[in-house]
Parts: structure tokens; C-alpha cells; sequence
């Protein structure tokens, strides 16, 4: 038997030998360097790192990223997406609508905006002037024409623009009314609709005689009052331009006349019971969810809510359900409406895909797709031509009031410290005069140039 | 047959790194970069779509004369040292009687006592919102069925109450884990300590106080740190009960400072934001050190 048969593990040989150890160090440091290379190429600045090239040249391929809330269309925005891709086969359309828009979609959209990265076609939110300032937005009266905006509801549009440049367009107009059960308004012996809001307190408190909650405000938040009384400066002031002189600073303050007779009036609401008790605890669907219990006889809410209402009311109350103008300030008087398009499109400036985006968003407001849209989702049109072709009952009395609109948000820096003191107000804490002194006193001091 | 050489130390060093370094990797990449640029924009002014200006330490001039932050803290500080104090003693009497041998209807009360603790704090803010509805909750529904109007309130829209019904909320939520983890370190105990004791002629309440608590010191301080973070991180259920509301009441450091960064109308203020931020992170790393200080001591 030879003696030159050498176990593999002979330690004898000074040769190096690739043991089990050797290969585990070998796989787990090969392993290390595979996972760490692409985790620290991503940490390369999104400023240098190279964008795919994706502009849009007639025939090329572009991708069309279309970032919204807005759950009204989720049905037929998918269609209308298909229908287009069918139609221009070298233009895809992403859509991700995040329904939660505080929580889920502003963080989204602000991260996007910080990497100089909106998505080619988004919803503006309040950020449409601000975005366009910085040449974020695209001015859509250059990009598209005067043609294309001249169907759009002033009011509504008036928001988007600055200096002349349109930054958005709306996609839902929006009126707000009192939606009611006209059966609990007979049973407490109400005759017709409140005139003023004093006819308004007069019928609530008398609805509040027969256990009902009365008319409901959702007033859990600043926003949602100011959607309230903000409609009552312009009933004072008589000029619709009133909101977006405060909002912008641009002759208007906190304690003109108009501005403090508005947050009187509103304070006179809150106090002599024109509301549901315990108004600060219930948000907005905790008023619908009164209104479809039948617990409360109206909800003075906006236009996006019937597609709710509609799916979720019981089927006798969605029979009879009615909605009312905004009381007028004094009897005679107009019967203003918050009006605005809290819902709009705008189109990233900076995008390489900006011409494809251009074209999904004239087919979007094509007369056609744009009226199919809306009549089907049950929403207010920003259109004219389109609100005309409204079938739904509601929408169509909320559409006839448009021509009565005026602002009823603020998009400026002055509306978180307007939405706190109104808050104030609304828990007692402050009277309307001191209300008035308190937001001027801090509106005064914010930038109103960014 | 004989054994290969022994690796030497260096060798070991270099593969003990190279398993760690994916997850070190991870935390830099994913925490500890988010963490240094976080608190480099505290220092800086930046609304999200134009450059960041450096302000140096204007963000946090801008805190000491903010009501707002400063009523934020008050409750982020308030809530913490109430829910700690709550979610230490409350769970240690819990555990202890259950260690008594309740048998499966400890098991089972253990169980129901745990299934809040699964639940998100989304689904359990959301939650709570329905019930604490004031007008028709099943709460005040209850109480003015059971001849008891006068006790009904706006919980979450009255400043007088929010605090208290987030309270109630958060010891809910969080009773059975840590009654989870007391009860995991009382089988831990020696059980003739016990025994000794009751040679001695020490009573129940005694037992407790000379022999549970001084032997559940580490566990102690592991359940008071986890809630010292919990309590100065709160966020969710906060924001979906009442954002922060009625009327700035309910802000905690992690409601306002979302707020600022994302849900207020006009531009985001992120550095604002992130030195809101930072304060945060400056107060867990005061807890932290707080339990390594413990610990410390425990060991000494």
C-alpha cells in the first residue's frame, strides 16, 4: 500500500487549501458586495442621477404619470385610460389615485415636488400658483391655447391663475348646499327652504324641538367651517373677488367690515343653535351618517358628496333627498356659494414627457370623454358645455348656481392661522371681533410672495 | 485525521463584518442618512420647491415663540410620563395576579387582554372616532340609554376631555403586550424566593413589593423605556381621532409636526418640520440614555 495517498485535510502540506470555511467567507463577502454596490449607486443624489430618456417625439414611447385623489372617477378613469392608450399606443398612463389625501397623497406629491419629480399630470391640491411660481406647473393657456380654457367656469379657474398664466384647470367644480330630507322638514312643520340664515336658525331649533340634531355643519376642523362662513364675507362685501383679495393680501384684511359682520353672523349661528350640538366632535361623515339614520334633517356639505350619498343612503331616503341654496346674509340678498374647483389637473413643466401629458389632458377635457366622466361618477362639471349635459337632479341645481359662486378656501399662507382662530370661535373661546384682530394680527406678518 | 488551523482573530473579525455589513448598510442607507440630512434641513428654510436656505438656528427661535409647539410638548411630555405610570404599575398587578394560576381561563384572559395590542393604531383610532361619536357613539348611546345623559360628552371634540379619552385609547391598546411581557419574566422568578417569604410570614402585597418588583428590575426598565419612546413618537391614532384638534388641544410633537411638513394650506414648511423633528429625536435619546443609565447602575 503506498504512503503518498494524502487525506484532503492533511495539514501537512504547506500548500493553502480551499476549505467549506474558506467558501462561506468567499460566499458571504461576495454577497455583501452584490446587496451594498446597488444600495450605495442609490444613494446617489436624485439630481445626479440620469433620468431615462423619455421625451415624447412623435411616435416615441412616454410614460404619462397621473397622480390623484379622486375617487368619484375611480371607475371610469381606467376606461378613459384604455380608450387612449388604444388610440395612441406609444403613450402609456399610469394612474395611482391615493385616497387619502392628507396622510397618503400631499406627503407623495411634496416628496415629488422635492426631487424636481411631479408626476407628468397630477392633482395641485392648494399648490398649483406656488408650483408654477417656481416653473413647476405648466402654463396651460401657453401650452394648450385660450381655446381650451374658455369652457372652464371663471370662478373656478380663477384660482389656477396668476399674472395671466394658468396653472390648472378645475376637474370637479364645487358648490356648497344644504342637503335635506324634505319629510323631516314637513313633520316639524317647516314650510319651504330657509331664506336667510336667520330663517335657518329659526328652522333648525324648531327641527331640534322634535329631537332631531337640526341642520348639521361638519365642524371638526377649521377648514371645513370656513367652507361655512367664508361664503358669508361675500354676501357682506357683494364682490366676489372679496375672498382672493383677503386670501392674496391684495386689499383686503381680517378686519374690514365685511370680514368682521361675517364672523358675527357666524358666530350668531353657532350660538342661537343653528347647528347640531357637539358640532366640533363630528366630521363629515359623521354627518352623513346622522343624515342617513335620520337623525339629522340636513348637512350643509358640498357637491362631491351625492355619488355617497347616493351609494350609501338608504334607498328611500336617496328617493327624497333635496338639496337648498346657501342662505343669503339679509333677506332679498344673493344667495353666494362657496364655488371653487377644489379638484383640478395640473401638468408637470419639467417632465421630458410633458407633450404626451398634453395630449392625454386635451383628450381628459374632450367634450365627449370629459361630459361621459362626470355624468357617469355623478360630479359637478368645471365646464360649462359639460355642466349643461348634467342629468342628475342634484347636480343639476347645484350647477345652476355656479354663476353665484366665490372662494370658499384659501390656498394663501394665512389660511392655517384663519382655520385655528375660526376653530376658537366656533369652540367659544374667542368672540368674532377679537376673532377678526387675531387672524390680522398674524396675517400681517406672513409672505405672501412665495 | 487531524483539524485544519485555527482562523486567526483577524480572519474572524472579517467575516463577522462581512455578515453584518448588509444590515449595516441597510440602517445607514434607510436611518442613519435620513436622520443626519433631517437634522441638517432643521437648520435650514425649505418649502419643498425652491432652494433650502441656511437660517442656522432660526427654526428652533421660531419654537420657543410658537404657542402651538409649546402646548405640543406640554401634552407630548404629559401624556408620556401618565402612560408610562400607567403601562408599568397597571400591567405588573395585572401579570402578578395572573402568575397566581388562574389556569386556562388565564390563558384565555391573557389572550383577550393581548388582541388589542395587534391592532394598528389606524384601525384602532378609527375605531375609537365611531365610538366616541357624540351625538350617535355607542358610548354616550349607552350612557343616555342607562339613565345617564348628564355624563355624556363630546370626547373628542371637547379640549376638557380629548387628553383623557387619548389615554384611555393608549392603555387599551397597549395593557395586554406589556401584561405579556411581566408575566414572561414572573415565570422567570425563582419560586422559592416565594416560598422563603412566606416562611417569613410576608403577605401577598409584601411578596410583591420584596420579591416580584426587585426581581423584575431589568424588565422593568425595558417596559419604561419602550413606553418613554411610545409615548414621545405618538402619532397615529392621534391624528386619526382628532388631527391634532379641537383647536391645537391634542397636538403631540408627531401630530404637529406632520401638520407643518404635509397638511397645512399654503407650502410646506420642512425645515420647520424637521426641527420638530429633531426635538423628537433629541427626547428618545434621552430615554435611551435614561435605560442605559439603569442598566448601568443595575449592573454595578
Amino acid at each position: 500500500m503506498s504512503d503518498n495517498t494524502q487525506h484532503p485535510q492533511s495539514s501537512s502540506s504547506t500548500r493553502s487549501r480551499f476549505s467549506r470555511r474558506d467558501a462561506i467567507k468567499l460566499g458571504a463577502a461576495g454577497a455583501a458586495a452584490g446587496f451594498s454596490v446597488p444600495l450605495l449607486g442609490g444613494t446617489v443624489s436624485a439630481a445626479h442621477r440620469p433620468r431615462p430618456a423619455r421625451r415624447a417625439t412623435s411616435g416615441s414611447p412616454a410614460t404619462v404619470r397621473f397622480w390623484h385623489w379622486y375617487v368619484e372617477q375611480q371607475d371610469q378613469l381606467p376606461q378613459v385610460i384604455a380608450d387612449f392608450e388604444a388610440a395612441n399606443p406609444n403613450i402609456e398612463v399610469e394612474m395611482r389615485l391615493i385616497a387619502d389625501v392628507e396622510g397618503g397623497y400631499l406627503p407623495a406629491l411634496l416628496a415629488a415636488a422635492a426631487a424636481d419629480d411631479l408626476p407628468e399630470i397630477y392633482a395641485p391640491h392648494v399648490h398649483s400658483v406656488s408650483f408654477g411660481r417656481q416653473g413647476l406647473a405648466a402654463d396651460l393657456v401657453a401650452e394648450l391655447g385660450d381655446e381650451f380654457l374658455a369652457d372652464f367656469f371663471e370662478a373656478g379657474s380663477s384660482m389656477f391663475l396668476l399674472d395671466g398664466k394658468q396653472y390648472a384647470v378645475g376637474w370637479m367644480a364645487q358648490t356648497m348646499g344644504i342637503f335635506y330630507d324634505p319629510d323631516a322638514f314637513e313633520a316639524a312643520g317647516i314650510d319651504g327652504e330657509p331664506e336667510t340664515w336667520d330663517d335657518l336658525i329659526v328652522a333648525s331649533n324648531t327641527l331640534k324641538e322634535g329631537g332631531s340634531l337640526g341642520i348639521m355643519q361638519a365642524a371638526d376642523n377649521g377648514f371645513s367651517v370656513g367652507d361655512t362662513w367664508f361664503p358669508m364675507i361675500t354676501g357682506f362685501s357683494g364682490d366676489a373677488d372679496t375672498m382672493r383679495q383677503l386670501d392674496e393680501r391684495d386689499g383686503a384684511t381680517w378686519t374690514d367690515e365685511p370680514v368682521v359682520q361675517a364672523l358675527e353672523l357666524y358666530e350668531r349661528t353657532v350660538l342661537e343653535g343653528a347647528w347640531q350640538d357637539n358640532m366640533t366632535g363630528m366630521d363629515q361623515q359623521a354627518c352623513l351618517n346622522a343624515l342617513y339614520a335620520g337623525a339629522g334633517a340636513g348637512f350643509y356639505t358640498g357637491s362631491w358628496n351625492p355619488t355617497t350619498i347616493y351609494n350609501d343612503a338608504p334607498a328611500d331616503l336617496v328617493e327624497r333627498i333635496r338639496v337648498m341654496k346657501t342662505p343669503a346674509v339679509e333677506a332679498g340678498g344673493r344667495h353666494w356659494t362657496g364655488n371653487s374647483a377644489g379638484a383640478a389637473f395640473s401638468v408637470a413643466n419639467n417632465s421630458p414627457n410633458k407633450d404626451a401629458a398634453l395630449t392625454f389632458m386635451q383628450y381628459l377635457y374632450s367634450s365627449d370623454v370629459y361630459t361621459w366622466v362626470m355624468s357617469d361618477s355623478v360630479s359637478l362639471p368645471a365646464t360649462e358645455s359639460a355642466a349643461a349635459e348634467v342629468t342628475d337632479p342634484i347636480i343639476q341645481t347645484m350647477a345652476s348656481w355656479l354663476p353665484d359662486g366665490c372662494r370658499h378656501w384659501l390656498t394663501g399662507p394665512a389660511g392655517q392661522v384663519v382655520a385655528d382662530t375660526t376653530m376658537e370661535l366656533t369652540a367659544g373661546r374667542v368672540s368674532a371681533a377679537e376673532a377678526a384682530e387675531r387672524i390680522e394680527a398674524e396675517a400681517a406678518t406672513l409672505d405672501y410672495d412665495s | 485525521m487531524t483539524a485544519g488551523p485555527a482562523p486567526s482573530l483577524r480572519a474572524e473579525r472579517a467575516t463577522g463584518m462581512a455578515f453584518v455589513a448588509p444590515a449595516f448598510v441597510l440602517f445607514a442607507v434607510f436611518i442613519g442618512y435620513p436622520i443626519v440630512h433631517t437634522v441638517v434641513i432643521s437648520f435650514q428654510r425649505w418649502d419643498a420647491i425652491s432652494a433650502a436656505e441656511w437660517i442656522g438656528l432660526g427654526n428652533y427661535r421660531q419654537m420657543v415663540d410658537d404657542p402651538v409647539f409649546r402646548r405640543a410638548l406640554l401634552v407630548t411630555v404629559g401624556l408620556t410620563v401618565v402612560l408610562t405610570a400607567l403601562l408599568t404599575v397597571l400591567p405588573l398587578l395585572v401579570a402578578a395576579l395572573f402568575a397566581e394560576g388562574w389556569g386556562r381561563l388565564g390563558r384565555l384572559y391573557r389572550t383577550l387582554l393581548f388582541l388589542p395590542a395587534v391592532v394598528s393604531f389606524v384601525v384602532t383610532g378609527a375605531l375609537w372616532k365611531l365610538l366616541l361619536e357624540p351625538n350617535l357613539g355607542n358610548l354616550n348611546s349607552l350612557l343616555g340609554k342607562a339613565g345617564l345623559e348628564n355624563l355624556r360628552q363630546n370626547w373628542l371634540g371637547d379640549e376638557q376631555w380629548v387628553l383623557y379619552v387619548i389615554v384611555v385609547v393608549a392603555v387599551w391598546q397597549q395593557l395586554g403586550l406589556y401584561v405579556i411581557i411581566f408575566f414572561a419574566g414572573l415565570q422567570g422568578i425563582d419560586p422559592t424566593l416565594y416560598e422563603a417569604a412566606r416562611v417569613d410570614g410576608a403577605s401577598g402585597w409584601q411578596q410583591l413589593r420584596s420579591v416580584t418588583v426587585p426581581m423584575l428590575r431589568v424588565v422593568t426598565i425595558v417596559v419604561v423605556t419602550l413606553n418613554l419612546l411610545n409615548g414621545i413618537k405618538m402619532f397615529d391614532v392621534i391624528w386619526v381621532m382628532t388631527e391634532g384638534g379641537p383647536v391645537n388641544a391634542s397636538h403631540v410633537l408627531g401630530t404637529y409636526m406632520f401638520r407643518v411638513a404635509f397638511a397645512s394650506p399654503g407650502l410646506p414648511d420642512f425645515g420647520y418640520g424637521s426641527a420638530l423633528s429633531t426635538v423628537i429625536l433629541v427626547l428618545c435619546l434621552g430615554a435611551v440614555g435614561l435605560q442605559l443609565r439603569l442598566n448601568r447602575r443595575l449592573v454595578e
